[in-house]
C-alpha cells in the first residue's frame, strides 16, 4: 500500500515531525517502501491466536504507597533552557490546542 | 605494564589485587589508548576526571581489602545509558548537551561493584541502526577494517573493545543491536533474557524488546559482568524476581547431553558462504565436544523482521514523545506557537532513521490502522514466540545460528536502502520478539579477515547453558584469542 | 426533564483524585500545591530512561469505589498510553486504562423530588492527572508546573441516564459522598481533586434515539454544573428550533459569564494511537483479593441512611443530612456513643450546633464543641442534671469557649435542683405566696396550673427540674384537695 504525499503529511503532523523538511520526498518514498514492506505481514495468518504484548506472564507488579526517589527541582530542571523561576516556559498555549 | 589492554577481567582481577598494577595506572593506560583510537570515533564522550578520581577511590579500597568483582576496572557505556551529571546524548543532536540527572539502575550496580566508567561510547541514534551510521556524531569505524562499519547500534560499545581500549562494555540489543556488533568486530556479547536486567534509565526504544547486556573479551569476562547486572529492580515493572546465579560457575562443564538445534530456516541461501561454513563447523565442533546436534524448524522465521518493523517503531514512537523540547533537550529559537516549538524542535534534533522510525509507528497506531498492523504484528509475534517454545519444549538446549548473514559491510555502502539494511538483523530479531537470551562467540573470519560470530539462542531464564556451551566452545577454538590490537 | 418539546439528556465524566501519598506510577509526592516542579522526579519529569510502577493503592481505591457503585471488577486489567502533545504532558502520552477498565456495569441510585432513578456507570479506570499550564497572556508565554502529573485519577463515567441539571448535581454529589466515605478522596471541587464534564443533548419528547452531544469541559464547582448543562441545554434547544444541527464538538464552560463556547480544535477528531503500555505488566485482580477489599469496606451512606431510620429511629430528613458527608457522620456517632440518645443527638446537632457553626460561618471541622462534650451535655440533659433551657444557655458559653458543660456547671453553679425535698420546699413557699391562684386551681380552673409551675421555676432560679417540679406540684396541689 502506498501513501499519498497528504496522507503522510498527516503522520508527520500527527508524529510532530515537520512538513518542512528538505528531503521531504525522500522521506515519504521511503516511507512507502518501508510500508510495502511489512505489507508482507497481511498475508499471515493468525486465526485464534492472542496478540502478545508482553512476552512472559508477569502480573500484580506494584509498588506500596511510599514516597521515594524523588528530585529536587534544580535537578528536575537541570536541563530545561526556558524557566520562568520554577516554571518551565512555553509559548503562548491558545485553548484547546493540542 | 604495556600489555594491560590484554589482560582478561579475571586477570585484572588478580593484577590489581596482587599490586602488579594500579587502577589508577590500568584506568590512564586505558585513557592513553583511547586517546590514541580517536580515529575509531567510538566514544561520544569520554570522562578521564571522573574515572581517574574512581581509580584512586578503587586503590585505596584495594590496599584495604575490601574489593568487589569490579573494583578498579575501566569500562565504557553505551550512551543511551543515564550516567549522573555526565551528558547521555543517545548519539543524537536532540539531546547534544543533555546532563543526565540520575543514574541508570546497570549504572547503579556498576558502580556499587567499584567499576571505573571511562566513557560513553557512540550507537546508532536512540539505538536504531545496524551499522552505527545513523549517529548524530559520525559512524564508528571498525578496527579490524578501516572501511567497514562495527555493526550497531552498540557499534561503540564493540569497537571500544574489539581495539583493547577497555576490556568489557555495557550495549543494548532491541533487534540484535549487541549481538551483530559483536559478530562484527569479534568480541563477546549476551542478550539476556527479556527482565533479567533493569531498563530503569536506559532510554526506550522499544519497550517491549530493549534489554542490557554487558559486551566483553571472552565468555568468561561476560559471565562476570553479567552477575554484576543482573536482578529485580523495584524501578522497573518488567524486571523479574529470580536469583541470579552465579554465571561464572558451570563454565567449564562439559557438553555432555547438550542438544544443540539447527533450524533450517537460518541457513538459507543469501547468507555469504564463509559465513556459513563457519557456523557449521562450530556446530561440528559442539557436537566433538560431547554435544548432539538437531534440525529444528521456526517456520515463522520469515515474518520477524516485519513484525519487529511494526513493533518496535509503534513502541518507539511512542517513547520518543517525550523529546518535544519542552523539559530538556533541543528547543527550537524563534518559534510562536506551541505546534512550531513541538515540530522545529523534533525535526532539527533527529536523524533520518529515527524520523523514519516515528512515523511508521505512528501511522501503524493511527485510527484506522491499528488492527492491520498493530495487532496483526502482535499476534504474529506469539506465532515466532510459540515456535520457540515448541522446539526448546521437545528438540533442543539451545539453538545455533550465524548471527549475521554477512560480515561487516561497507561503510555508506546501506545507508540509502533501509529494507537491505534492516534484513541484516533477520537472525537476531526473532530472539527479542521471544524475549529470550542470546549471545554471539567469535567463530571465524572470511577470506578479507573479517570476523564471523556464532549466534547461540537459549531457552527463557537459561543463561547458564548458553554461557557453558559457549565457553566450552571458545576454549576449543583460537578465534577469540586473536585480536587486531595496535 | 422536559423544556418545552425536548428532553435533556446528560452523561458525566467525573474525574477524582486519590487522597494516596505517592504519585500513580512512580514515588514523588502527590500532595496538592507545593513550589512549582517541587513534587517530582524522573518519572513526573518524563526524562528519558525513566519506567512507571503502580501504586497498589490506587489498585485498591478503584476497587473500592467500583465495588460502592455495584461494579463488575476485571479480573485481567492492563494500562495503555494514550498519545496527544501537551506540555503538561510529559511523556507525551497520557498512561490509562482503554479496553480493559477496572470497573465496569455499576449504578448509582439517586432520588431528586423522592423519586429514586438508577444511574448507570459504564466504567471506572485509573489514569494518571496532567500538570498545570498557567497562560499568562502579558508575557505571551504559558508557565508549566509538573507537581500534578502523575497524581491518580479515578476516571468515572456515567451512562446517558441523567434527565436534567438537577439530576446530574445530585449525581455528581452522591459519587463524591461514597468517595469521601471510602475515604479514598477529598473531592475538592474548588481544588480541582474532583472534576467533571458533561455530555449533552436534547432529544424530542417521546424519541428513543439520542440527539447529538456536546462535550462540557472545565465545570469547576458544584455551583456550576447546574448552570453548565441549563445553558447549554437551552442553547441546543434555540438552535434545534431554529432548525439548525448541533455540532458534535467539545465546548468550554465560562464561570464568569455561565456560557460554553467551543473550543477551537485543530483539524479532524484527536487521533490517541492507544495500545498496552509494554511498560506495565497486567493485573490480575483475583476474587480474594476483591473479597477482601470488600469485607473491609466502610459502611456507605446510603445502608447507614437506612439504619439511622430503621434503627435509630431519625427521620428520612434527619438521616440524610447526617450522612451527606462522612466527617456529619463520625461526628454524629461520637455525639450518639456520648449520650446514647439518638434523637437528641440529632437534634442538638443540627439544630444548635449548625445553628452556631453557620451562624459564625465555620465548619464542622472548625466546630469549637467537641462531638464527644456535645454528647456528654446531652447525657446531663437525658440524666435530668440540666433542663433544656438550661442546656442550650450552657451550650453557648461551650461554644464560644470550648469548655466542658460540667465545667461550665460547676462554675456557674448551674446544677439543676432534682431534690425532691428542695422541690417540695420550694412548692411550698409558693402556694403560700399565691393564695388566690391556689383556690382558683382548687375550684377547677386548672389553666392556673402553668402560672403556678412558671412561679416554682422562677423560685428555683430556674434551675428546678421541670418534670419533677410539675409532678411534685400536682402532688402538692392534690394533698390541699383533701
Amino acid at each position: 500500500m502506498n501513501l499519498s504525499k497528504e496522507e503522510v503529511l498527516k503522520i508527520i503532523f500527527l508524529a510532530r515531525l515537520s512538513t518542512k523538511e528538505e528531503n521531504l520526498d525522500q522521506m515519504i518514498s521511503d516511507f512507502n517502501n518501508v510500508l510495502s514492506y511489512v505489507d508482507a505481514l497481511g498475508k499471515v495468518n493468525v486465526d485464534n491466536i492472542e496478540p502478545l504484548a508482553h512476552v512472559h506472564e508477569s502480573y500484580n507488579i506494584y509498588r506500596e504507597d511510599v514516597c521515594g526517589n524523588g528530585m529536587t527541582t534544580e535537578e528536575a530542571l537541570l536541563n530545561t533552557s526556558d524557566r520562568s523561576g520554577s516554571f518551565i516556559r512555553v509559548p503562548l498555549i491558545i485553548e484547546g490546542e493540542s | 605494564m604495556s600489555n594491560l589492554h590484554e589482560l582478561s577481567l579475571k586477570q585484572l582481577r588478580t593484577g590489581l589485587d596482587n599490586k602488579e598494577f594500579s587502577s589508577k595506572e590500568l584506568t590512564e593506560h586505558s585513557l592513553a589508548r583511547i586517546a590514541s583510537h580517536q580515529d575509531l570515533n567510538a566514544f561520544i564522550n569520554i570522562t578521564p576526571e571522573v574515572a581517574l578520581a574512581a581509580a584512586e577511590a578503587a586503590d585505596q579500597k584495594i590496599k584495604n581489602k575490601e574489593v568487589k568483582s569490579l573494583t578498579g576496572i575501566p569500562l565504557a557505556i553505551k550512551d543511551l545509558i543515564l550516567t549522573k551529571g555526565i551528558k547521555t546524548t543517545c548519539a543524537s543532536k536532540f539531546l547534544e548537551n543533555f546532563v543526565a540527572p540520575y543514574n541508570a539502575t546497570v549504572i547503579e550496580k556498576l558502580l556499587a561493584e567499584d567499576a571505573v566508567i571511562v566513557g560513553k561510547t557512540n550507537l546508532d541514534e536512540f539505538a536504531m541502526g545496524s551499522s552505527n551510521e545513523n549517529s548524530a556524531f559520525g559512524p564508528v569505524i571498525n578496527p579490524w577494517d578501516k572501511t567497514k562499519v562495527p555493526g550497531g547500534s552498540s557499534g561503540g560499545s564493540a569497537a571500544v573493545i574489539a581495539a583493547g581500549l577497555v576490556r568489557a562494555t555495557l550495549g543494548t540489543d532491541t533487534g540484535g543491536s549487541i549481538r551483530q556488533p559483536c559478530s562484527f568486530c569479534s568480541i563477546t556479547g549476551i542478550k539476556p533474557t527479556y527482565g533479567r536486567i533493569s531498563r530503569y534509565g536506559v532510554t526506550a526504544y522499544a519497550s517491549s524488546l530493549d534489554q542490557v547486556g554487558p559486551m566483553a573479551g571472552n565468555i568468561e569476562d561476560l559471565a562476570i559482568m553479567l552477575n554484576a547486572l543482573c536482578g529485580k529492580d523495584p524501578l522497573d515493572a518488567t524486571s523479574v524476581t529470580l536469583k541470579t546465579p552465579d554465571f561464572t560457575k558451570n563454565l567449564g562443564q562439559d557438553l555432555k547431553g547438550l542438544r544443540v538445534g539447527m533450524p533450517k530456516e537460518y541457513f538459507i541461501d543469501g547468507i555469504q558462504a564463509e559465513v556459513r561454513t563457519a557456523v557449521e563447523n562450530a556446530v561440528k565442533q559442539l557436537e566433538s565436544l560431547g554435544a548432539t546436534v538437531v534440525p529444528v524448524s521456526l517456520p515463522n522465521t520469515e515474518h520477524a523482521v516485519p513484525t519487529y518493523y511494526i513493533i518496535a517503531p509503534a513502541e518507539a514512537s511512542s517513547n520518543l514523545g517525550r523529546f518535544d523540547g519542552i523539559r530538556f533537550g533541543n528547543r527550537a529559537t524563534g518559534c510562536e506557537t506551541l505546534e512550531d516549538l513541538y515540530c522545529e524542535s523534533r525535526s532539527q534534533g533527529f536523524g533520518i532513521e529515527v524520523k523514519r522510525r516515528i512515523m511508521m509507528g505512528t501511522y501503524v497506531l493511527s485510527s484506522g490502522y491499528y488492527d492491520a498492523y498493530y495487532l496483526k504484528a502482535q499476534k504474529v509475534r506469539r506465532l515466532i514466540k510459540n515456535d520457540f517454545d515448541r522446539v526448546f519444549a521437545k528438540d533442543c538446549d539451545v539453538i545455533a545460528s550465524p548471527v549475521t548473514p554477512t560480515t561487516a559491510f561497507e561503510l555508506n555502502s546501506r545507508v540509502s536502502d533501509p529494507i537491505q539494511m534492516y534484513l541484516n538483523d533477520i537472525f537476531t530479531i526473532p530472539v527479542n520478539l521471544a524475549g529470550l537470551p542470546a549471545l554471539s562467540v567469535p567463530c571465524g573470519f572470511d577470506q578479507n579477515n573479517l570476523p564471523i560470530g556464532l549466534h547461540l539462542i537459549g531457552k527463557a531464564w537459561d543463561e547458564e547453558t548458553l554461557l557453558k556451551t559457549a565457553f566450552a566452545y571458545e576454549q576449543s577454538t583460537e578465534w577469540s584469542k586473536k585480536n587486531c590490537y595496535k | 426533564m422536559f423544556i418545552e418539546d425536548y428532553e435533556i439528556v446528560v452523561g458525566l465524566e467525573v474525574h477524582a483524585q486519590l487522597a494516596t501519598h505517592s504519585k500513580i506510577f512512580s514515588g514523588a509526592s502527590a500532595t496538592f500545591g507545593g513550589n512549582p516542579n517541587s513534587h517530582v522526579d524522573s518519572v513526573t519529569m518524563g526524562l528519558p530512561g525513566c519506567l512507571p510502577v503502580p501504586n497498589k493503592t490506587v489498585i485498591e481505591s478503584a476497587i473500592k469505589l467500583g465495588l460502592a457503585l455495584n461494579c463488575q471488577i476485571r479480573n485481567y486489567n492492563r494500562f495503555a498510553r494514550k498519545h496527544y502533545f501537551y506540555p503538561d504532558l510529559p511523556k507525551g502520552y497520557q498512561i490509562s486504562q482503554f479496553e480493559e477498565p477496572i470497573c465496569e456495569h455499576g449504578h448509582l441510585n439517586i432520588t431528586v423530588d423522592e423519586v429514586v432513578r438508577n444511574i448507570g456507570i459504564t466504567r471506572i479506570h485509573m489514569e494518571e492527572d496532567a500538570g498545570k499550564n498557567i497562560h499568562d497572556s502579558r508575557t505571551n508565554a504559558s508557565l508549566v508546573d509538573l507537581n500534578r502529573a502523575g497524581v491518580p485519577l479515578l476516571e468515572i463515567v456515567s451512562e446517558p441516564d441523567l434527565r436534567s441539571p438537577e439530576e446530574a448535581s445530585v449525581y455528581l454529589r452522591g459519587i463524591r459522598q461514597i468517595i469521601r466515605f471510602l475515604g479514598i478522596g477529598d473531592g475538592n471541587m474548588e481544588e480541582g481533586s474532583l472534576r467533571c464534564d458533561a455530555n449533552i443533548s436534547l432529544r424530542p419528547r417521546g424519541s428513543l434515539k439520542f440527539g447529538t452531544r456536546t462535550e462540557i469541559k472545565n465545570i469547576n464547582s458544584f455551583k456550576f454544573v447546574e448552570k453548565a448543562i441549563f445553558y447549554e441545554a437551552t442553547r441546543q434547544l434555540k438552535i434545534l428550533k431554529e432548525g439548525g444541527v448541533i455540532f458534535q464538538e467539545t465546548r468550554l464552560f465560562d464561570s464568569a459569564t455561565e456560557t460554553t463556547r467551543s473550543m477551537r480544535g485543530k483539524e479532524g477528531a484527536a487521533d490517541y494511537r492507544y495500545f498496552p503500555d509494554p511498560d506495565l505488566p497486567p493485573l490480575h485482580i483475583e476474587e480474594s483479593w476483591i473479597q477482601d477489599i470488600r469485607s473491609k469496606l466502610p459502611i456507605l451512606p446510603h445502608q447507614k441512611k437506612v439504619e439511622l431510620v430503621e434503627s435509630y429511629g431519625l427521620t428520612d430528613y434527619d438521616a440524610s443530612l447526617i450522612t451527606s458527608e462522612r466527617e456529619n457522620l463520625e461526628f454524629y456517632e461520637e455525639v450518639y456513643n456520648a449520650c446514647k440518645n439518638a434523637k437528641l443527638a440529632c437534634n442538638w446537632m443540627t439544630s444548635e450546633l449548625f445553628g452556631l457553626l453557620n451562624k459564625s460561618g465555620k465548619s464542622l471541622k472548625e466546630s469549637p464543641v467537641s462531638a464527644k462534650d456535645l454528647g456528654l451535655l446531652i447525657k446531663l440533659i437525658d440524666q435530668d442534671v440540666l433542663s433544656g433551657k438550661m442546656a442550650k444557655d450552657v451550650f453557648e458559653v461551650m461554644f464560644e469557649t470550648s469548655k466542658t458543660a460540667a465545667l461550665i456547671i460547676q462554675e456557674k453553679g448551674l446544677k439543676q435542683v432534682s431534690d425532691p425535698k428542695e422541690i417540695v420546699s420550694i412548692i411550698q413557699k409558693v402556694i403560700s405566696e399565691c393564695p388566690d391562684q391556689v383556690r382558683d386551681y382548687l375550684a377547677g380552673k386548672e389553666q392556673v396550673f402553668g402560672f403556678l409551675v412558671g412561679q416554682v421555676m422562677k423560685n428555683s432560679g430556674g434551675k428546678a427540674n421541670p418534670k419533677l417540679a410539675n409532678e411534685a406540684l400536682k402532688s402538692e396541689l392534690e394533698k390541699l384537695m383533701e
